[in-house]
């Protein structure tokens, strides 16, 4: 391979096509730090390796080693310290290195107490709490750093005699109802601190629940879940049976022409009160969502329920459409109520609509059967000629009201 | 709506949109052709990070990074490209236990689209009861104004809805009355009917 490199470079290799003579003299040299085994495995021929790339000859071409090993090793003592925040000679022992200042080295005990404002909230009483109980408690929170657990616990307040039970929610409800407690979270955000008391009584109650289940219990309760999930899959499946049940009879009865079923002479399996559809109709409409506690957005308000059929919805869209109205108009409160009643009322016009051909189909079924039981004889007082009747079945109401819509 | 008298309501109306620059002719490092602005503010200039913590915009996943989080107002969003697509915007409120809001923008290149929409508060949280009762106002006017005069589209929707319903119920009455004459006469009939079986 370095004979080929030589082939190669030719005669840019100058150093090692020089004569034999010095070569003796320039004996290689171990460098520093490479081991006399390693070195040995080298092996330097005459048909020394050309090397390319230049190297860092003061070291022999290897990096220098940190010399870390070499220096000497501070000395650390352990040494007694006062704390900043005590004045009662007390100390703490720490390891710090030899000869420095000790106080210098702690600045991490900043254990300095915490200030209360007190302000004129304090007397305002409120519950059980007096004046001087929050005075005592604020001492105490002093006294322990606000760490709200241990003032709970040394908290030893007598009414005529008798130990005031607090816990950790009521001394942090009555700390943060007496101070004023802004939280700053950038240069210009502030905001109030709002301890929400029975929220913490409630989730400490659940955590509390939930810590003292035994296996068997932790278990029981698994199941039991999973049951639930279980009937509640099956009630959902009966509920959705019976309203599409339900929706095929509405339909069914709004469809069916009454006059052809007197005519046909098969008895109904149920007498349909005739009176029944143009009372039904007027209850068809949408359910629209209703406004759920959380936050939503008003436009949800406005979406048709997924319960719609496809032809109801393409019905309501025409005649929105008709009356020069978006379909996502500007979601105000005012404008969502009106836009969904307004819908709701298009379908119920249209249900209404198709009650009445069917009551006019009756109409003129009936007038037949009239003129063949008593040929000859005239139609009774009040009743339109059957020409009139079929001129106004022949153009029928359209369903939409888009086009009667003109005036 | 009964139920309505004991709920506590607070509205808070927003507006999202998007404004866009077409470059005089398409970049040559990624073919961007647009320079565009999604944001969303508050309809009548409140300072709306006391009550919301964070807004997310999730942009189409070609973008390198394709969820912005900004934590304080304008929340907004400036990024160029070459497409429209559907930018999902995620509020996220003051109080980590009320839900977050979704909405969802189309960007719009052609002209500068606005949203309007209200956020319903429904008996929120005693934390974020707190911010929402204590709203503070941008002293100038922090962002730019509206693109759309909502206030009128209102009153058009209205004068619209208003007039509809009046067709509608008048319609309505018509056909009821129709629907009434026609029984009439089936019931007339039918007497008539019987009459005659029973001369027969």
């Amino acid at each position: 391979m370095s004979s080929d490199a030589k082939d190669i470079l030719g005669g840019l290799v100058v150093p090692s096509s020089q004569p034999k003579e010095p070569k003796r003299t320039k004996k290689r040299k171990r460098p520093d730090g490479m081991s006399n085994e390693v070195f040995g495995l080298l092996g330097f021929s005459d048909n020394d390796p050309v090397t390319l790339i230049p190297t860092n000859a003061a070291n022999g071409g290897y990096k220098e080693r940190p010399k870390l090993w070499r220096k000497q090793c501070r000395e650390w003592v352990l040494k007694d310290c006062s704390v900043p925040g005590r004045k009662d000679g007390f100390t703490i022992k720490t390891w710090v290195p030899k000869n420095s200042d000790v106080s210098k080295t702690l600045p991490d005990f900043n254990l300095n107490k915490i200030t209360i404002p007190r302000n004129n909230k304090i007397s305002h009483c409120e519950g059980t709490w007096t004046k001087d109980e929050t005075e005592y408690m604020l001492d105490l929170c002093e006294m322990f750093d606000c760490r709200f657990i241990i003032v709970a616990d040394r908290y030893d307040w007598k009414v005529d005699g008798k130990n005031v039970e607090r816990s950790v929610e009521d001394i942090k409800e009555r700390y943060y109802k007496v101070t004023d407690h802004t939280i700053t979270l950038s240069d210009d955000i502030k905001r109030t601190y709002v301890y929400d008391a029975e929220h913490e009584r409630r989730r400490k109650e659940q955590l509390d629940i939930i810590y003292r289940r035994s296996r068997e219990e932790i278990e029981e309760q698994d199941r039991l879940i999973e049951e639930r999930k279980r009937i509640e899959h099956k009630r959902k499946l009966k509920e959705k049976k019976e309203a599409d049940k339900k929706s095929k009879k509405a339909a069914a009865l709004a469809k069916t022409p009454l006059g052809i079923k007197s005519n046909s002479g098969r008895a109904s399996p149920q007498m349909i009160d005739e009176s029944e559809i143009g009372l039904r109709a007027p209850d068809f409409g949408i359910k629209f969502p209703e406004l759920k506690p959380g936050i939503s957005l008003r436009s949800k308000i406005m979406i048709l329920p997924a319960s719609n059929r496809k032809k109801r919805t393409d019905i309501i869209e025409t005649a929105i459409k008709g009356f020069g109205l978006p379909t996502h108009p500007i979601p105000t409160e005012e404008v969502t109520t009106k836009f969904n009643m307004l819908r709701s009322d298009i379908l119920k016009l249209h249900d209404v609509r198709q009650a009445f051909q069917h009551t006019e189909c009756e109409l003129v079924a009936l007038i037949k059967k009239f003129t063949e039981t008593c040929p000859g004889s005239p139609l009774p007082k009040g009743v339109e000629s059957i020409e009139t009747l079929k001129r106004s079945l022949s153009s029928p109401t359209n369903p939409t009201p888009s086009k009667k819509h003109k005036s | 709506m009964s139920a309505q008298a004991n709920k506590t309501v607070i509205v808070k109306p927003i507006i999202f949109g998007n404004t866009s620059q077409a470059f005089p002719k398409a970049r040559e490092e990624d073919g961007h052709t647009h320079a565009w602005t999604v944001y969303l503010k508050s309809y009548d200039n409140e300072d709306m990070s006391v009550f919301i913590k964070k807004v997310q915009f999730k942009l189409h996943n070609s973008y390198a990074v394709p969820i912005r989080t900004i934590t304080k107002p304008p929340y907004e969003v400036r990024e160029t490209g070459w497409g429209e697509f559907d930018v999902e915007i995620k509020i996220f409120f003051a109080d980590n236990v009320e839900r977050q809001i979704q909405l969802f923008h189309p960007l719009n290149f052609q002209q500068a689209s606005e949203w309007y929409d209200e956020l319903v508060f429904v008996n929120p949280s005693p934390v974020l009861a707190g911010c929402l009762n204590n709203p503070r106002k941008f002293k100038q006017k922090f962002h730019n104004a509206h693109n759309h005069d909502f206030a009128e589209r209102e009153r058009e929707a209205l004068e619209k809805i208003g007039a509809a319903q009046n067709s509608i119920d008048k319609m309505m009455a018509e056909t009821e009355a129709d629907i009434e004459k026609k029984r009439e006469q089936i019931r007339i009939l039918k007497q008539a009917l019987k009459k005659s079986q029973e001369i027969m």
